[in-house]
């Protein structure tokens, strides 16, 4: 099975020209750590919010495809957001390693459920040792150079 | 203070619905909301608005639209923010992100339904420990309006307008 981090590689090449909302956790710390792209915003709190923001987004821009990359506890989280889907250009992936890895590797309940527009992506357990990602001034503003370039300009 | 058909109390009606959102659609660009009766005569009348399970999620996809470049504006009731107050410092109080936040502050007056009067008891004391500013639109009617959303977007953060029973028709 392979590790988180090669799997959020895989899907930063899959959707080349997306803008990316990664979960809090160890999901935005690997993706900011290994993998830093301004088109990324990387949520450092939020638990449970990262489909909510990619509907926000996607929804108030319908020609930019947005990934939504949650862990599968966050996912479980913010089950009520379920509801919002689907959204056209808004691809959703939960990395699923059945654990709350970030808080000590507690067991994660099984999905009631799995739509088709939800892709559950199986990965090992196991943590690359990252730091906090950047400070939330220094995501924004990595964000809005994009965003500025790419959307919002 | 005013009484209604039933002769119960309610506060001075500040303005209609329909001179409300007219005014709220010069501030802001996009709406979302958790249906709350104070805002029934609101919401059919907003051009286009997002319906959320939660507040949480609310806040969520509001904050979502914000990064895509828009204005917005939440309409909920106060008890919701027992439900987004993590979303809103997770989000947009840690990005440093405008957000007008329209509160209906249920529970304040006396006949209102007991499940509602704890929430009427601590709505502005917990949005100031959230270090959240507060607007009162039974104080300042339009011009309250105006400046909450004023505050929101030109120093980037959240404003939270107040809004009591009557204050708009239901």
């Amino acid at each position: 099975m392979s590790k988180r981090i090669d799997k959020i590689a895989e899907l930063l090449q899959a959707h080349p020209k997306a803008f990316f909302i990664f979960s809090n956790g160890l999901t935005s710390r690997e993706a900011s750590y290994f993998h830093r792209e301004d088109r990324c915003f990387y949520l450092l709190h939020g638990m449970g919010e990262a489909l909510s923001i990619g509907v926000g987004f996607a929804k108030a821009q319908p020609d930019t495809e947005v990934v939504v990359v949650d862990g599968d506890g966050n996912a479980l989280m913010g089950l009520a957001s379920w509801s919002l889907m689907p959204v056209k250009n808004l691809y959703y992936y939960i990395l699923a390693n059945g654990v709350h890895e970030t808080t000590g590797g507690q067991k994660v309940p099984s999905f009631p459920f799995v739509p088709d527009w939800c892709n559950i992506v199986e990965t090992s357990i196991g943590q690359e040792g990252t730091p906090n990602p950047p400070g939330p001034s220094e995501i924004m503003t990595s964000c809005q150079k994009w965003l500025t370039n790419n959307i919002n300009g | 203070m005013r009484l209604d058909e039933k002769g119960r109390d309610l506060f001075d009606l500040k303005m209609s619905s329909a001179e409300f959102t007219k005014d709220i659609e010069s501030q802001c660009n996009w709406f979302g909301c958790v249906p709350d009766s104070v805002f029934k005569q609101v919401l059919p009348k907003l051009k286009h608005w997002h319906l959320a399970p939660r507040e949480n999620h609310l806040i969520g996809m509001a904050f979502g639209a914000k990064l895509a470049g828009q204005k917005p504006a939440v309409l909920i009731q106060n008890s919701g923010i027992g439900l987004c107050l993590d979303a809103l410092l997770g989000t947009f109080c840690l990005y440093n992100q405008g957000l007008l936040l329209v509160i209906s502050n249920r529970g304040v007056l006396q006949w209102e339904e007991i499940q509602h009067q704890d929430w009427g008891d601590i709505t502005e004391p917990l949005l100031s420990v959230s270090k959240i500013k507060i607007i009162s639109f039974d104080e300042e009617g339009i011009d309250g309006l105006n400046r909450a959303a004023k505050m929101a977007f030109e120093n980037n953060e959240v404003v939270a307008l107040t809004i009591q029973r009557g204050n708009l028709d239901e």
